[in-house]
C-alpha cells in the first residue's frame, strides 16, 4: 500500500490557513483520479522554521525531516515575476544540486495565495454564510489578474458578512473554512494552480505512484 | 457591560472589589475564589433577576453557608454587593453609569422562616469624578462625545424591598421593585415628582436587563450532546444544556434576508478554524420528533450527530455562541477538554469578540451601536498569560486576616505588573503581581511550594 507524505515550506504564517488544507484536499482528488494504485494521503506539514527565501534554512529544516516525506511543495507567491522568478530558480538550483532525493514542486499563485481563495463564488457564499455575492466581483481564472485579491476577500469579509476583518482570528477562520469549501475543480480553471497540478503529477509520476 | 464588582461577606471575599475589562481572565491555583467570583456574579444577577430562592440555587452551598465562615468558625451575618455598569440599552437622556448596590442579612423574622433578607438595594448613578473607569482602563472619547457614556452624580434611586405578600423566590428583586414604584397607592402620593418615578422606573427595567443578560457556563459534554425540545427553553443554561435552541434564537435575532443565519454564520466560521475535524454543522428541526439537534459535517463525513461530535468541539461551539451573543458571559475554564493551540486561539478571538472601549463604538449599516459584548473566563492555563495582555488578567489567591482574635482566609486579587510599571498603584489594596510568581504560575509550582 502506497502512502503519500508530503512537507511545505510556505512563504508567511496566513499561507499556513489555507495551503495546506487545500492542497492536501487537491492530492485526495488527483491521486482518486490518477494514482489509484496509491491508498492514503497525509496531513501536509509546514515547515514553519524553513523561511523560503534562502535555500539554506530551507535545507537545514528538511534535513530534519529526512525520509518522513515523500515530496516537498515550495510555495513562492509569483508577484511580481522579476522578484519571484529569481528566488524560485534558486531554490530549485540548489535543491537539484543537494543530496535530496524527493522532488520539488513548486505551489506558485500568479500574484499570491488570496487569488486562489477568490476563484470559487459558491464556497465563498457558504463560508461567509449569505445567500449570494454582489455581482461583478472576479472569479475563476480571472483572478489572476485581480491587482490586489486580498483587499477584495477583506471587503467581502466586510461588505458582505458584516464582519471586521481586522479583529484576530477573523481571516484566519475565513481561510481555513475556504480550503475546506473550495472546489478542486474550480481551481483547476485558474491556470498556476494547473501548473501545480501538472507538476505534482509528474512528480507522483517520476515516484512511481502509477505503479503502486 | 459590568465595569466594578464588590463584594463582602460571600463566600471566601471581605472588602473586595476588582474593576471589571471587557475581556477578564481570572486566574490562579484551585481554592483561590475564581469560581467563588463567579458564584457572587450569579447569585447577585439571580437575586436581582429571579430572587433570591433562583439564586441559592443557582450557586453552590445552601444559603447560610454563602456567608463567609471566619477562622473562628462563625459566620458572618452580612453580605454586600455592589457592581457598577454601563447601561447598553438607557433611552436618551437618562445617565448610563451606574451602580447597584445590595445589602442582605441572615435573619429569623418572627413571621417566616430563617434565610437570607434584604436590608436594602438602591441604584446610584456615578458622577464622573467617581467612575475610576475611563482612567484605569481607557476609553476613547467618542463614547463620551456620542453620549454612550453620561453621568448624573448624586441620583440616587431607593428601591422598596417589595410586596411582603410575594414569596422571595418568585420574583427577582429588582421586578419586586418595579411592581412597588408602580404600585397605584405609591403613585396617588406623588406630584411634580412624577416624572422622576417614571425615569427612575425606567432606569431599574434598564439596569434588570443588564443583569438578565449575564450568562454562566460550567459546560457538561452529556447536557452539550441533547436535543431542545421545540417549543423548549431558547437560552442554553448553564451546562450547554440547550444548545440547538440557543442557535436557533441567535439566527432568528440577527438574521436578515441577505445574512439568514446571522451570526450563526461567523460562529460557523470560527468554528471551522477552531475545531478543524468539523467543517460546517446545522441545525436539524425535526417536526415529527418534536425535537431540534444539531448535525455536524466535514469534506468526509456528513450528518454527524452531536452524540458523536467531540467534547472539545461541542465545548467550542456552546463558547462561540455565547461570545457571539449580547451581554456578559462568565465561562469556568473554557481550556478543559481542549487543545492548547486552540485555547490560544480562542482567547485571541475573545479579545476581538468584546467590546472594546479604548475604540470608538462600532455601529452597524444604520449606525446603531453594536450590542455591547463582556467575557469572563476562570483559567489555570499558563496559554493566558503569552495571549491576553496583562491588563486583561486578573490573579487570584489566599491571603490571612485577623479578626476576633482568629486567624481567616480570604480571596485577594491582583493585577499584573506591567512590563517596568509600578509594583504599588493607588486605588489597589494589594501590590501587582511580579515576574517571579507569574514563573511560578507558568511552571505549574503552588506559591508555598
Amino acid at each position: 500500500m502506497r502512502s503519500l507524505s508530503c512537507v511545505l515550506v510556505r512563504e508567511g504564517p496566513s499561507d499556513d490557513w489555507f495551503l495546506p488544507i487545500f492542497l492536501r484536499r487537491a492530492l485526495e482528488a488527483m491521486v482518486l483520479e490518477s494514482f489509484p494504485a496509491c491508498r492514503e494521503i497525509q496531513e501536509i506539514r509546514s515547515m514553519v522554521k524553513a523561511g523560503n527565501q534562502h535555500p539554506e534554512p530551507v535545507l537545514k529544516a528538511l534535513d530534519g525531516e529526512r525520509g518522513a516525506f515523500d515530496v516537498v511543495l515550495y510555495h513562492h507567491d509569483g508577484a511580481p515575476p522579476t522578484k519571484s522568478d529569481p528566488v524560485i530558480a534558486r531554490m530549485r538550483r540548489t535543491w537539484d544540486n543537494s543530496a535530496f532525493t524527493e522532488p520539488l514542486v513548486t505551489v506558485v499563485p500568479m500574484r499570491e495565495t488570496e487569488a486562489w481563495i477568490l476563484a470559487d463564488h459558491e464556497a465563498l457564499a457558504r463560508a461567509l454564510s449569505v445567500r449570494r455575492l454582489r455581482n461583478g466581483l472576479v472569479s475563476g481564472a480571472a483572478v489572476e489578474g485581480c491587482p490586489d485579491p486580498k483587499a477584495v476577500l477583506e471587503g467581502l469579509l466586510k461588505g458582505e458578512a458584516g464582519m471586521n476583518p481586522a479583529k484576530p482570528g477573523v481571516v484566519r477562520d475565513f481561510y481555513i473554512s475556504m480550503a475546506e469549501f473550495a472546489d478542486v475543480g474550480v481551481l483547476r480553471k485558474v491556470p498556476a494552480f494547473q501548473q501545480w497540478w501538472n507538476d505534482m503529477i509528474k512528480a507522483l509520476e517520476g515516484l512511481g505512484y502509477q505503479h503502486g | 457591560m459590568i465595569t466594578r464588582i464588590e463584594i463582602d461577606g460571600f463566600k471566601s471575599f471581605e472588602n473586595f472589589a476588582l474593576d471589571v475589562p471587557p475581556f477578564l481572565v481570572l486566574i490562579g491555583t484551585n481554592a483561590s475564589g475564581k469560581s467563588n467570583l463567579l458564584d457572587a456574579l450569579s447569585f447577585l444577577s439571580k437575586a436581582a433577576v429571579q430572587g433570591l430562592d433562583s439564586a441559592v440555587a443557582a450557586v453552590r452551598g445552601d444559603a447560610r453557608g454563602l456567608f463567609r465562615r471566619r477562622g473562628e468558625g462563625t459566620r458572618v451575618d452580612r453580605m454586600r454587593f455592589a457592581v457598577e455598569f454601563l447601561l447598553e440599552s438607557a433611552p436618551l437622556g437618562l445617565p448610563t453609569r451606574w451602580r447597584y448596590e445590595l445589602d442582605l442579612a441572615w435573619a429569623e423574622p418572627e413571621d417566616a422562616l430563617e434565610g437570607i433578607v434584604v436590608e436594602g438595594h438602591q441604584l446610584v448613578a456615578l458622577s464622573s469624578a467617581q467612575d475610576r473607569w475611563p482612567a484605569v482602563r481607557g476609553m476613547a472619547p467618542e463614547w463620551f462625545a456620542d453620549g454612550l457614556v453620561s453621568y448624573q452624580g448624586g441620583r440616587v434611586v431607593s428601591l422598596p424591598i417589595g410586596p411582603l405578600e410575594v414569596p422571595s423566590g418568585g420574583m427577582g428583586l429588582l421586578h419586586m421593585a418595579r411592581v412597588a414604584l408602580n404600585d397605584r397607592k405609591y403613585l396617588r402620593d406623588l406630584t411634580d415628582d412624577d416624572i422622576h418615578v417614571l425615569e427612575d422606573d425606567t432606569v431599574v427595567r434598564v439596569a434588570w436587563t443588564e443583569l438578565a443578560q449575564m450568562r454562566f457556563l460550567h459546560l457538561e459534554a452529556g447536557a452539550l450532546r441533547l436535543s431542545s425540545e421545540l417549543g423548549g427553553p431558547q437560552f442554553m443554561d448553564t451546562t450547554g444544556r440547550d444548545l440547538p435552541n440557543y442557535l436557533r434564537s441567535l439566527t432568528k435575532a440577527t438574521g436578515s434576508k441577505e445574512r439568514p443565519l446571522g451570526v450563526v454564520g461567523e460562529i460557523k466560521m470560527h468554528l471551522a478554524g477552531l475545531a478543524r475535524e468539523v467543517t460546517d454543522f446545522a441545525i436539524v428541526e425535526d417536526g415529527h420528533r418534536r425535537d431540534v439537534r444539531l448535525e455536524f459535517s466535514s469534506p468526509y463525513e456528513q450528518e454527524i450527530g452531536a452524540e458523536f461530535a467531540s467534547d472539545g468541539t461541542l465545548r467550542m461551539l456552546a463558547i462561540l455562541a455565547a461570545l457571539h451573543d449580547r451581554g456578559c458571559v462568565a465561562i469556568e475554564e473554557p481550556e478543559n477538554g481542549v487543545f492548547p493551540e486552540r485555547f490560544r486561539h480562542l482567547l485571541a478571538l475573545t479579545g476581538g469578540l468584546v467590546t472594546d472601549m479604548r475604540q470608538p463604538p462600532e455601529r452597524d449599516a444604520l449606525r446603531v451601536p453594536l450590542p455591547y459584548r463582556q467575557a469572563i473566563f476562570t483559567s489555570h492555563s499558563p496559554i493566558v498569560l503569552d495571549e491576553v495582555p496583562s491588563a486583561n488578567i486578573a490573579f487570584l489567591d489566599m491571603t490571612t486576616v485577623l479578626e476576633n482574635g482568629a486567624a481567616s482566609r480570604v480571596s485577594r486579587v491582583r493585577r499584573l505588573r506591567e512590563d517596568q510599571g509600578p509594583v504599588r498603584v493607588e486605588g489597589e489594596r494589594w501590590a501587582r503581581v511580579t515576574e517571579s510568581e507569574l514563573s511560578r504560575f507558568r511552571a505549574g509550582v503552588e506559591a508555598s511550594a
